[in-house]
């Protein structure tokens, strides 16, 4: 038996990034929660991929709606994988978009879906401020359901019998 | 920018400790203890404390101000004076061309390149004015986690320093595949998994 605890899983960031794009190309980008239904992932405007740590890291930023695909891939054909992204993504027709770096699951510049309900005067108002907070609950709180949908397909025998095969049939397009 | 409006920048973290039973009361005494307190004349470097989410200038959290549903909503004010570099370099070449002068005149004493930087350098921060940066925190408090409004490296160690002196409970940046909160079973099997089928991307390695 191996020794796991203390185990550093950091590799587990770009590696469930990488397979999110994936998963984002395959079913037009809706990917099923359990018990909440579908999620509409979609990857927007600028990834950067990455391969290597520290001064041995070669690193490529694609940018733009529709070059970042093809070249993103060829990045990806060459060893290097996913370590920040611009996502949007679409929860019971709410609109999310922030950018998530991969390394330490962080957000940044997130965007909440905008409340037609509220005024401009009710901005400030208590209620508007909750609704923001489960708003940012839910982003990151999905992103985490998405993490563990990934581990635990990446921990099953289908990794490599079913994911892998679709994921180089897909890298190959 | 935040919680009240426009985009939000946020890092989690998992809150590890247990509050007290009178939790309440011990939260609205320490956030007013560690409240924020400007930069006096004399004080160097910076100021960190907490202020009222709803109103920066607010250090006394009038009517609990920071309770809001099951969450608890404040704002991390730090103030720093930082010297300007290329001012500083110009400041430190005309001391020293002062203590020349003065030392060709039989004046003073031969003053260290260092010393000369080190008094110039703290002559101008106290003429600096203080660079304030509020930074939000939410915490819901039954699940045990919050969220905080910054990345930097920095801001970040301030504010789980001061976190850490005022509630007496420690955070730790969150991340899913953090071993140490995986069962022994959990880990055991994502280290196994992961290194008989390592994740290559690269079609020369299929």
């Amino acid at each position: 038996m191996m020794e796991a605890s203390g185990k550093d899983f950091s590799f587990l960031g770009r590696e469930f990034l990488t397979w999110l794009w994936f998963k984002s190309e395959q079913r037009g980008g809706a990917i099923m929660l359990p018990g909440e239904g579908d999620v509409v992932v979609a990857f927007v405007r600028r990834i950067i991929l990455s391969s290597g740590e520290g001064e041995y890291s070669e690193t490529v930023s694609c940018q733009g709606l529709h070059s970042d695909l093809k070249e993103g891939k060829e990045a990806l054909r060459k060893g290097k994988k996913i370590k920040e992204a611009r996502i949007k993504l679409d929860i019971n027709t709410d609109e999310y978009e922030f950018t998530f770096k991969a390394d330490s699951f962080q957000f940044q510049t997130m965007k909440l879906p905008t409340s037609l309900t509220m005024t401009e005067e009710e901005e400030d108002k208590e209620g508007r401020i909750l609704e923001r907070i489960y708003q940012t609950e839910a982003a990151v709180g999905t992103m985490e359901t998405f993490f563990s949908l990934f581990l635990e397909k990446r921990l099953s025998p289908a990794w490599q019998s079913e994911e892998i095969p679709l994921f180089k049939k897909w890298l190959a397009e | 920018m935040g919680f009240r409006k426009g985009t939000l920048t946020l890092a989690k973290y998992r809150v590890i400790g247990t509050l007290p039973d009178n939790f309440r009361t011990f939260v609205d005494e320490r956030l007013k203890l560690f409240a924020f307190r400007e930069l006096s004349v004399d004080e160097t470097e910076k100021s960190v404390g907490w202020t009222s989410f709803e109103n920066v200038l607010d250090t006394n959290f009038e009517y609990a101000s920071y309770s809001l549903a099951d969450y608890l909503v404040f704002s991390l004010r730090i103030d720093r004076r930082v010297v300007s570099p290329s001012l500083l370099k110009l400041k430190v070449l005309e001391a020293e061309r002062q203590t020349t002068v003065q030392r060709s005149k039989g004046l003073g004493y031969r003053e260290k390149r260092s010393d000369i930087r080190e008094r110039v350098h703290l002559s101008l921060l106290k003429q600096t004015p203080p660079t304030p940066s509020i930074h939000e925190v939410c915490w819901n408090v039954s699940a045990g986690w919050l969220l905080f409004g910054s990345l930097s490296e920095k801001i970040r160690e301030d504010f789980e320093d001061l976190f850490k002196r005022t509630f007496g409970l420690t955070v730790h940046r969150f991340v899913p595949w953090d071993a140490n909160y995986m069962s022994a079973e959990m880990a055991e099997r994502t280290l196994s998994a992961t290194t008989a089928t390592p994740f290559h991307t690269s079609t020369e390695r299929t």
